[in-house]
């Protein structure tokens, strides 16, 4: 990949990530027997949000947000560079800590409620990318993304690394069932509630890079081979989709319970099998 | 001469514990004072010299050195704007400092004696001026605490000396740089010399006497907490790492894991703020000597970048919670409301220092990072070290929870309005200037390791821009609305959340127990 | 120059509330976004927060308790915005009208732009509203 590629796939994150979501809302109203909206109504509603007059509550609060996004936007390049798994997830630390700190520092219920929760969902699954970096370094002994894309296919040995990851997905992108951090109708968004006009479209579009950011983990899971890479994102997606339609929202206690059971499980239950049976 | 010396200001001080035993009538601390004796009065019959330098200046000693001169001096000069608030006689204030001093000269000879005995000494006297700072507000829970440390230090003590005189004993050395070189000689001794470490280095179950010197002014907190004291533990376990077998290091690395996680759980119920920073103080502590005994060269580096960064700041953090004390007169982090409006410096400066114990792109961060990368390495010819990347995971996370559902009180604006207050400049300076020997010592690792210089850039210049646009924007021009509240215009009370982990906390004790004696027993 | 506003339409937020109706509006408005109707392919979100709302759909007579927040939720709207009211009651106070403790329907409080009659309106209704008040939206 030539570094201008790299560079504007970075750049133009936010642009076309809204295509992935805007499928995703189709998906999603497809599953229940709706038309749904149409593919293209995340721009729409970009365009629209930009049109809004701008409110703020304060300005340390915008301010956190912005940077928020600014460093999710300097992950996803990162991740577009090829650069190490570890700085990924960090970085991804980093810009959360941003959001949640943004959401602290307003003095409205739900924000707070929904940083509480984003910092205890934060605590479940970073643990669990973490022991699934180490899992992909076994395997192809390398945290460099652009290495790990060089090297031969071996999805057998990255089996329960991607069952884990699976629940990573919904965690980080706030999807039911562990939707907690979120909670539309019970904190009306959680950090989210207190943005409007352009500064939610920040919110919004940081939505699609999230996106881009935990599927690109499932996606290096296949390295060279990137057709099967690329079914791979696509069935998770499904999947995810299917059981964000299917299930009811679990509190946050049991949301902990559950990425430390399962998923955490899974990452270790992935090192053994690495280690045992496939090296 | 300097021996003789020694030995003789040995036995004062051995005898002067004993009168304090004697004055607060404590058994336990008079038992321990003469076996002591005893056990040094077998020590220095049965001494005799070798070769080798009582003294030697080495390159961990001079990093130690730097460490202790440059944060532990920092601390000492604040410290004497500290004590302006403080409520005590002219001469005591005098005193106080002069400990200060004192302590840290003691620390210096601490880390460059090559003789056992002569480190023994060393490691009594900060024994002897943690007591004496920890004592100095006299009323009845420093005494309590002080007394506490006394005699958990002491038994520090006790172990070294049983280390000691069992090297006697035994006819080998008792000067480290011999007993580092002979490779193949692992006694029981050695585990003592490791206890004694663990005692200072204040992990399960004797870390109450950490918990407790909060009592003391502030400064000696950061003392104790950052540049000296504590930093021992990890010292010892550094120095003598290559001579662990495979089973101790190990066992070590375990214990101390282990120890992280469970004490950033139990920071999770605390409210004070001190008590928090003491909490997560001792869980790094952990992960230090775990990091350090494993014993090679890659853990050695990571092991000295989080002994560095971690005593900037805590030393920071520890002199932040004497001003919140003197100025703000907050102790308890629920009391922190506000404190963004009211004085939005120091809030920031508490804010980005939690940063720097636990995210990108700071030096701790870093640390952590190589030690992720070196234990993927690890892993691949052991898989026993899966226990220790388990608890190193999850105790990184909570720590990140620990630090930052501080910041939801702090941030909080409205209620609670605290008048505004300015901190003096020569209050935070110190501070201010640990801060930027911390950027500069950044910039530094930075340039030599060229893998992690785009990364911390990057997010470097991110930083900077979040804190310059914080102080400057102030989005005048745009319309300013209220908070949604369904409507209403009440506005709630925000609060904070505490994990209570106090009914583990037993089955905790005993798994560490269990492992200090399996530790013991191994080395048998 | 590309004409934003154009897609104000394309993408209508709408934020509920009710100012103590009898719910029959309610349950008409909800079964709007069901599958049967389904609200969501004119690209309409229930955001259920001002601040990200642009259409405010308003049922019920307006109690006095209501007073209030009605107007902070409305103030909490970005311009441009508009106004729905759903149900008889909300146009002229409906079955409510005259009673002690109501306020005849919410355009004494705030401007309306568009008034849904029916006892409850059916979802058919409603959705004719909202695309009224789409137009409306463009024009503002
Ligand atoms: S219009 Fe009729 S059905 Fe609708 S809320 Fe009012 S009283 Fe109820």
């Amino acid at each position: 990949m030539s570094i201008v590629f790299s560079f504007m796939l970075g750049f133009f994150a936010p642009i076309y990530g809204g295509i992935f979501y805007g499928i995703d809302r189709v998906l999603k109203a497809k599953m229940q027997r709706r038309k749904g909206p149409p593919v293209l109504q995340p721009f729409y509603d970009m365009l629209k949000l930009f049109s809004k007059t701008k409110f703020i509550v304060n300005a340390p609060h915008t301010i956190w947000m912005i940077f928020y996004f600014l460093s999710l936007w300097a992950v996803v390049f990162m991740i577009f560079f090829g650069g190490n798994l570890l700085y990924i997830i960090f970085g991804h630390l980093l810009a959360t800590v941003f959001f949640i700190i943004s959401g602290y520092s307003v003095n409205s219920i739900f924000s707070q409620l929904g940083s509480n929760r984003k910092l205890l969902s934060v605590v479940a699954y970073e643990p669990i990318l973490i022991v699934n970096a180490i899992c992909i370094y076994l395997v192809f002994g390398t945290f460099e993304i652009s290495e790990i894309l060089a090297a031969p296919n071996n999805f057998n040995s990255l089996v329960f690394t991607f069952l884990s990851l699976l629940f990573v997905v919904p965690t980080v992108l706030k999807l039911s069932p562990f939707d907690a951090s979120k909670a539309h109708q019970e904190i009306v968004g959680g950090i989210e509630v207190e943005f409007g006009g352009v500064f939610y479209e920040l919110v919004y579009a940081a939505k699609f890079l999230e996106m881009i950011f935990v599927y690109s983990f499932i996606f290096i899971l296949a390295s060279n081979d990137y057709i099967f890479g690329t079914f791979l994102v696509v069935f998770s997606f499904f999947a995810v989709a299917l059981v964000d339609n299917s299930t009811a929202r679990i509190k946050i206690d049991s949301l902990l319970k559950a990425l430390y059971m399962y998923g955490f499980g899974l990452g270790i239950v992935s090192i053994f099998w690495i280690l045992l049976c496939c090296i | 001469m300097v021996h003789f010396l020694i030995g003789f200001f040995d036995f004062v001080l051995l005898l002067y514990f004993m009168k304090v035993g004697f004055d607060f009538k404590n058994i336990k601390i008079q038992i321990l004072a003469l076996i002591q004796l005893i056990l040094f009065a077998f020590a220095e019959l049965n001494f005799t010299h070798s070769g080798s330098p009582d003294f030697i200046i080495d390159e961990l000693a001079i990093f130690m050195m730097i460490i202790i001169n440059i944060v532990g001096g920092a601390i000492a000069l604040y410290g004497i704007k500290y004590m302006l608030y403080e409520d005590a006689p002219k001469y005591k204030k005098d005193i106080f400092l002069v400990y200060l001093w004192i302590f840290l000269v003691i620390m210096n000879f601490a880390v460059i004696s090559n003789n056992l005995l002569y480190f023994f000494f060393f490691f009594e006297l900060t024994t002897l001026s943690s007591f004496l700072l920890i004592k100095f507000r006299n009323d009845d829970i420093s005494n309590k605490n002080a007394i506490n440390a006394l005699l958990l230090n002491m038994i520090g003590g006790l172990f070294l000396l049983i280390a000691v005189c069992l090297n006697l004993f035994t006819n080998h050395s008792i000067y480290i740089n011999e007993i580092i070189q002979n490779k193949d000689y692992i006694s029981a001794a050695m585990i003592f010399v490791v206890f004694a470490a663990f005692i200072k280095g204040a992990m399960k179950p004797f870390e109450s006497w950490l918990l407790g010197a909060m009592v003391a002014p502030t400064p000696v907190s950061a003392l104790l907490h950052s540049a000296t004291m504590v930093k021992i533990a990890p010292f010892l376990v550094l120095k003598f790492s290559p001579v662990f077998s495979y089973e101790i290091s190990f066992l070590i690395t375990l214990l101390g894991m282990f120890l992280f996680f469970i004490f950033a759980l139990e920071g999770l119920g605390k409210n004070s703020f001190k008590e928090i920073l003491a909490y997560s103080t001792i869980s790094l502590l952990s992960l230090m000597i775990a990091v350090a005994a494993i014993g090679t060269k890659e853990s050695y580096e990571i092991a000295l970048l989080l002994i560095f960064f971690h005593a900037i700041s805590k030393a920071i953090l520890f002199m932040c919670a004497g001003i919140l004390e003197k100025l703000h007169h907050i102790k308890s982090i629920d009391d922190m409301q506000g404190l963004m409006s009211a004085d939005k410096p120091l809030a920031l400066l508490i804010l980005v220092s939690f940063a720097t114990v636990a995210l990108p792109p700071f030096g701790l961060f870093f640390a952590k990072l190589f030690f992720v990368e070196y234990l993927a390495k690890l892993i691949q010819t052991d898989i026993l070290y899966i226990f220790i990347i388990l608890f190193f995971v999850v105790g990184s996370s909570i720590l990140v929870l620990l630090y930052f559902k501080i910041a939801s009180l702090l941030l909080s604006t409205n209620n609670h309005q605290q008048t505004p207050a300015k901190t003096p400049l020569s209050f935070v300076a110190s501070s201010y200037f640990l801060f930027v020997f911390m950027i500069l010592s950044i910039i530094y690792l930075v340039t030599t390791k060229s893998d992690i210089s785009i990364f911390s850039i990057i997010f470097g210049a991110l930083f900077v821009s979040l804190i310059v646009s914080l102080f400057v924007f102030k989005f005048n021009n745009l319309q300013k609305i209220s908070v949604y509240a369904c409507g209403e215009n009440t506005i709630g009370q925000i609060g904070q959340f505490y994990f209570d982990f106090e009914k583990y906390a037993k089955y905790f004790l005993y798994v560490a127990i269990f492992l200090w004696l399996v530790l013991f027993g191994v080395s048998l | 120059m590309l004409h934003i506003k154009r897609f104000l339409k394309k993408s209508p937020w709408v934020l509920h509330y009710n100012t103590g109706s009898c719910n029959g509006c309610d349950i008409e408005i909800l079964a709007c976004l069901s599958p049967r109707y389904d609200l969501e392919r004119l690209g309409v979100l229930n955001t259920g927060n001002p601040k990200q709302a642009d259409i405010f759909l308003v049922t019920g007579p307006l109690t006095h308790r209501c007073h209030d927040r009605l107007l902070q939720l409305y103030s909490q709207i970005p311009d441009p915005k508009v106004v729905v009211a759903v149900g008889s009651c909300t146009c002229t106070g409906g079955v409510f009208k005259d009673m002690y403790n109501v306020n005849n329907g919410i355009d004494s409080l705030i401007p309306v732009d568009v008034y849904v009659p029916g006892c409850a309106s059916s979802p058919e209704l409603i959705m004719d509203g909202i695309v009224k008040a789409l137009e409306i939206l463009e024009g503002k």
